[in-house]
């Protein structure tokens, strides 16, 4: 547990230091900030038509109200903690994969859901959106990616064990019940 | 009908975290005082020429500098009237990892849990000091700007080094500090999810899970 948690923050801090650095903020972050501002504003515009961005920032043309997607928004950070937390951990690396794949799709449609969430709260309330913005979904980001965590672990195979999901062989947990399946 | 640990784990966070956050919000004022009362105390013995006070007024993080604004609007220190530059600073954008600990501490299945919360809280207070002094020092070192980087003979990599950790106090630190210390405390339910990691998890206690090892 102790050699876990030393490379995990190992492996964490070098990733958020490279992260902070210029040419990798925009060679790959605020692409893909902006690549997440047209995913939300293509998703919002198939229920609502007054939708327009441009960059990171996303705006209804109908009040004028826009969100800017910034650094720690992106999603950028709760990947990077549970991609350490992954690699960190002994497992195949199929499975390693296998796990950054769903957390990723994990973290990232939450993240949509924030995005778009946020928009809409902030049109109807300041006050509401300064604290789902700045407390409630900062917390339900990385609430999300130890979901992630803990459902990988279960698929895991063992010291003693063939590398096989839970359900695969054996559809029964240790409780005697059924386990669903993430791969 | 039981439910698995994991299923039980996750919706009994469903069911804290709002409670939590509650409790948080409400209570700011009476969990962010020791954090405060440390932070002053620290940042008056590092640098008691630049601040004045330190206060919090509700959930609010009230700054006193010991800079003022003389005749031809330069800053000073000390400042030349009885009007200080004065910040007001928002806490809880670092504090959140509090009740996010407190429900994942809750919502996981065991005897101990209010012991695991007195020593979850324990272990996170140093965290959101750190984190309540990078964010005082950060609003001196760029809101009151040169005037205290010249009192404090801070060179461009202090600046910096102030400015890396209010990024890892505010951003980072938060977030990952309430999943380290929940699993810190909460090895044996890793291991009830995880049966066959017992080895990873737990390396020294070779028979922790002895359910699993039953015929």
């Amino acid at each position: 547990m102790l050699r876990f948690l030393l490379i995990f923050l190992l492996i964490q801090g070098a990733l958020f230091g490279v992260e902070m650095l210029q040419p990798v903020q925009k060679s790959i972050i605020l692409p893909w900030t902006s690549l997440l501002a047209d995913s939300s504003s293509w998703l919002m515009s198939a229920f609502d038509p007054n939708i327009a961005t441009s960059g990171k920032v996303v705006r209804s043309t109908l009040n004028g109200f826009a969100v800017s997607i910034e650094p720690g928004c992106n999603g950028v950070e709760a990947m990077i903690v549970l991609l350490a937390a992954i690699t960190a951990f002994p497992a195949p690396l199929t499975y390693k994969i296998k796990g950054l794949i769903w957390g990723f799709i994990a973290i990232q449609g939450m993240n949509l859901l924030r995005i778009i969430s946020l928009f809409y709260l902030g049109q109807w309330s300041q006050t509401l959106f300064d604290w789902a913005h700045l407390y409630i979904w900062q917390a339900l980001i990385m609430l999300d990616a130890l979901i992630v965590f803990l459902i990988w672990i279960r698929y895991i195979p063992g010291e003693n064990q063939p590398p096989s999901p839970p359900n695969a062989e054996n559809p029964q947990d240790h409780n005697g019940q059924a386990v669903e399946s993430i791969a | 009908m039981t439910m698995q640990p994991l299923h039980r784990f996750m919706l009994g966070v469903l069911l804290f975290f709002p409670l939590t956050f509650f409790i948080w919000y409400m209570g700011a004022s009476l969990h962010l005082a020791p954090i405060t009362l440390l932070t002053g105390k620290l940042l008056n013995w590092l640098t008691p020429e630049a601040l004045m006070w330190l206060k919090l007024d509700g959930h609010t993080l009230v700054l006193a500098s010991n800079f003022g604004r003389d005749l031809t609007g330069a800053v000073t220190s000390p400042p030349p009237g009885e009007d200080v530059l004065g910040f007001h600073l928002n806490p809880l954008v670092y504090s959140y990892s509090l009740p996010l600990l407190a429900s994942l501490i809750l919502a996981t299945p065991d005897p101990n849990k209010w012991g695991k919360l007195a020593w979850g809280m324990a272990m996170i207070l140093p965290l959101e000091v750190f984190s309540m002094f990078f964010s005082v020092l950060k609003t001196l070192t760029f809101d009151v700007g040169p005037a205290f980087q010249m009192q404090q003979g801070l060179s461009q990599a202090g600046v910096d080094s102030i400015a890396l950790g209010y990024q890892i106090g505010t951003l980072l630190l938060p977030m990952i500090a309430p999943l380290i210390i929940w699993a810190t405390l909460n090895k044996n339910f890793l291991i009830t999810l995880a049966p066959h990691l017992e080895q990873a998890l737990a390396p020294k206690k070779s028979s922790l899970s002895s359910f699993d090892q039953k015929p």
